[in-house]
């Protein structure tokens, strides 16, 4: 198959649907829904298929219609194994009725984004940022992170992203809203402010890129509150959102339709890169499948951004709602060099957005130091991943800070051995990083 | 100026400071002196002084001063052995009975037997690889053959061979107990070189998930179970156990694993790959 024709027979923005899609029952910080369908059982298309009352829960829906094959562990693009419910299609597109708001009130908002489930790119679920706190003053809408603003704000979506932002700031009570955008990105800041006729949202040019774990350096820049790493935005009365999650707000109040697709740029190694919007569940092949297939042989799938995203194990995990970009590297580009010695050029240290020292806290970390670590602020990193990107001995200095946290949460923890080291997560014993901001770093 | 006098006078001023500090010095050591008990300073003196903390406390110094005042175990340094307790025990005037030396022991099978399902390219643990989403290798309880426990042994006993399993060196381990603290898996124990018979998996999954990664894997399908004369072993969440008390060493769940992942170790023998 020529590449002419691929472009001929999927065109681009066709809505995709896959013939078996894997809904994973937990895409956000959070606990594990708990199924609502059976096996066998017939859903339609925004269906209610998960839901857990118990907790931090955003419920998932049928991203198509068909019938539940089997609920089941599947991987997951973040956690490794996570019970989902895998549905195959029918090949129908009948959809429950939905329910759209005209003129919504504060209580309808927060009711729609509830139900619709909808997770931000952080992971965290929209509805308990509108409710956990009493007093939010703003709402931020970062355009700068790449993978986000290359999905999700193609020009037809911008009167949709700023009608979401509105919604935000009436279901929070926020009375002021901005949309950071990178100083470079002229283009996307001239059809926003043509677009916008409200006097309390402002445009903010930035000159750094913030990925969705630079929250609360984000909110710092804009707001000069200072948000300390144990604290989120929302403690300094901040709602940080991004482009699709104010997408998913508009379309879950106005049209009804829950978080049951995701905006994909698929780039790298593929025939025919671009984006794509694709049902939440849809395996990773079948995106690239239709950009093309891969060109050359796979070496490295990253969800979410090359610096600071997640390698996948293999392209059979499902898109979930935080995806935004899917980076295929081919089997030249993938670094497998072995790390050499620090040669001390404190480029890391740089180019450290937090201003830690990584290069210290690594040889710490490789020496199994962890308290000195946590002397050197270990747990202030954002594994943005960038220390990693300049660093000429090519150490793996993401991932020893990581293995740093993990190591001083399992140190912390052994006095009290009932406590769970990650409150909040019940998916399983092992301790990780998902109750922090996302994981990712610099894993193959 | 004559050099005589320069040098002369140097000499003297040096001297002067110097026997002026020295006699501050004798007269300091005699004011301020620590009493130490000189029993103290005699079990330092028998004790291995590798400072590697097995023993529970800050260091050989320390396990001393606790030996001498009845804190701490006469038998408690694992590196010395018996040996060293021997040694103490005439020191302060008490009878050490030997008892038998244990090894740690790899209880996994898997190693080059099992499937891997990402290429890793990163830090050198195994603790590390188990933070990766899925793991390293198909089997998320086996060996992760990444040497963690080489870089926990203080004397160099371990070593990662080229089946990707750690390998013991007897005669320099001195049973210490870091590698199986160390190990995230617990693949690693201590075992006596009486007790034989070992399971040689640490997998719960089911036995058709087993056998999809792994040869040699525990598929919990209880025929040692049924075979044992002793009832020493049990299956619990697919995973055989013995208990080594019961166990007297018959070898018939030995022949009849079809699994191949009981096994008998000879002494001195390491664990089959």
């Amino acid at each position: 198959m020529t590449t002419e024709e691929v472009k001929k027979e999927t065109p681009k923005k066709k809505k995709e649907s896959g013939k078996q899609v894997v809904i994973p029952l937990l895409q956000h910080i959070g606990i594990t829904c708990k199924p609502l369908v059976k096996v066998k059982d017939e859903v339609l298309i925004g269906q209610k298929i998960g839901e857990n009352s118990d907790g931090l829960c955003a419920p998932v829906h049928s991203s198509i219609a068909g019938h539940v094959v089997a609920i089941e562990e599947r991987l997951h693009p973040l956690c490794g194994k996570i019970s989902s419910i895998v549905i195959e299609s029918d090949e129908t597109n009948r959809a429950i009725e939905y329910n759209p708001h005209n003129n919504p009130s504060k209580e309808d908002i927060i009711n729609a984004v509830q139900e619709a489930g909808i997770v931000d790119l952080t992971g965290y679920p929209l509805y308990d940022m509108l409710t956990t706190y009493n007093r939010i003053d703003t709402v931020l809408i970062n355009l700068t992170f790449p993978g986000d603003v290359n999905s999700n704000c193609a020009p037809e979506n911008i009167p949709k992203i700023i009608e979401g932002m509105k919604l935000l700031m009436k279901g929070s009570g926020a009375l002021d809203g901005a949309f950071i955008i990178h100083k470079y990105n002229q283009s996307l800041s001239s059809v926003i402010k043509s677009k916008l006729h409200d006097e309390n949202i402002e445009i903010f040019t930035v000159k750094d890129n913030y990925s969705p774990t630079m929250a609360n350096l984000l909110a710092y820049e804009i707001t000069g509150i200072p948000v300390p790493n144990t604290q989120t935005p929302l403690d300094a009365g901040v709602i940080l959102s991004s482009a699709s999650g104010a997408l998913a707000v508009t379309r879950a109040v106005n049209e009804g339709i829950p978080h049951i697709e995701a905006n994909v740029t698929v780039s790298g190694a593929v025939r025919n890169p671009g984006t794509r919007r694709v049902n939440i569940g849809t395996s990773f092949k079948e995106v690239i499948q239709s950009s093309g297939g891969y060109s050359g042989e796979p070496g490295k799938i990253i969800m979410n951004g090359s610096l600071n995203g997640t390698a996948q194990p293999n392209d059979e995990v499902p898109v979930i709602k935080s995806t935004t970009e899917i980076i295929v590297q081919s089997t030249d580009e993938v670094l497998c060099e072995s790390p050499g010695p620090c040669i001390h050029c404190a480029r890391c240290v740089d180019v450290c957005p937090v201003n830690i020292l990584p290069g210290r806290i690594a040889s710490f970390s490789d020496m199994g130091m962890y308290d000195e670590c946590f002397k050197m602020h270990v747990s202030s990193c954002i594994e943005c991943g960038q220390c990693f990107y300049v660093c000429p001995s090519n150490r793996h200095l993401v991932q020893l800070i990581k293995f740093a946290k993990v190591e001083l949460v399992k140190l912390l923890t052994i006095p009290d051995e009932e406590a769970t080291p990650i409150p909040g997560c019940q998916t399983c014993e092992n301790p990780c990083l998902l109750g922090e901001p996302f994981i990712s770093g610099g894993i193959a | 100026m004559n050099p005589v006098a320069i040098i002369g006078g140097s000499a003297l001023v040096i001297g002067g400071i110097g026997f002026f500090v020295g006699i501050v010095l004798i007269w300091a050591s005699q004011k301020f002196a620590v009493e130490t008990n000189p029993l103290v300073d005699e079990v330092i003196e028998v004790l291995p002084g590798a400072n590697c903390g097995a023993c529970g406390y800050a260091g050989c110094a320390d396990f001393g001063e606790k030996v001498v005042d009845g804190l701490a175990q006469i038998d408690g340094c694992p590196v010395g052995g018996f040996d060293t307790a021997k040694l103490i025990g005439e020191l302060l005037g008490q009878e050490v009975k030997e008892a038998e030396s244990i090894y740690p022991f790899v209880r996994c099978n898997g190693g080059l037997n099992c499937t891997d399902n990402i290429d890793y390219v990163g830090i050198e643990d195994c603790r590390a690889v188990m933070m990766t989403s899925i793991g390293e290798k198909g089997c998320k309880y086996g060996c992760m053959g990444r040497g963690t426990c080489v870089r926990a042994c203080p004397f160099g006993a371990i070593e990662i061979g080229e089946d990707r399993f750690p390998h013991i060196n007897k005669n320099l381990c001195k049973s210490c107990g870091l590698c199986v603290e160390v190990c995230p898996n617990g693949v690693m124990v201590m075992a006596n070189d009486s007790e034989q018979v070992h399971v040689l998996c640490r997998s719960h999954d089911k036995g058709k998930a087993v056998k999809a990664v792994c040869e040699f894997g525990c598929i919990g399908c209880k025929i040692c179970v049924k075979n044992c004369p002793a009832d020493a072993i049990t299956v619990t969440n697919f995973l055989a156990e013995i208990d080594q008390e019961k166990c007297t060493n018959c070898g018939q769940c030995v022949e009849n694993c079809p699994q191949k992942s009981i096994v008998m170790r000879s002494t001195g023998v390491e664990a089959a790959s």
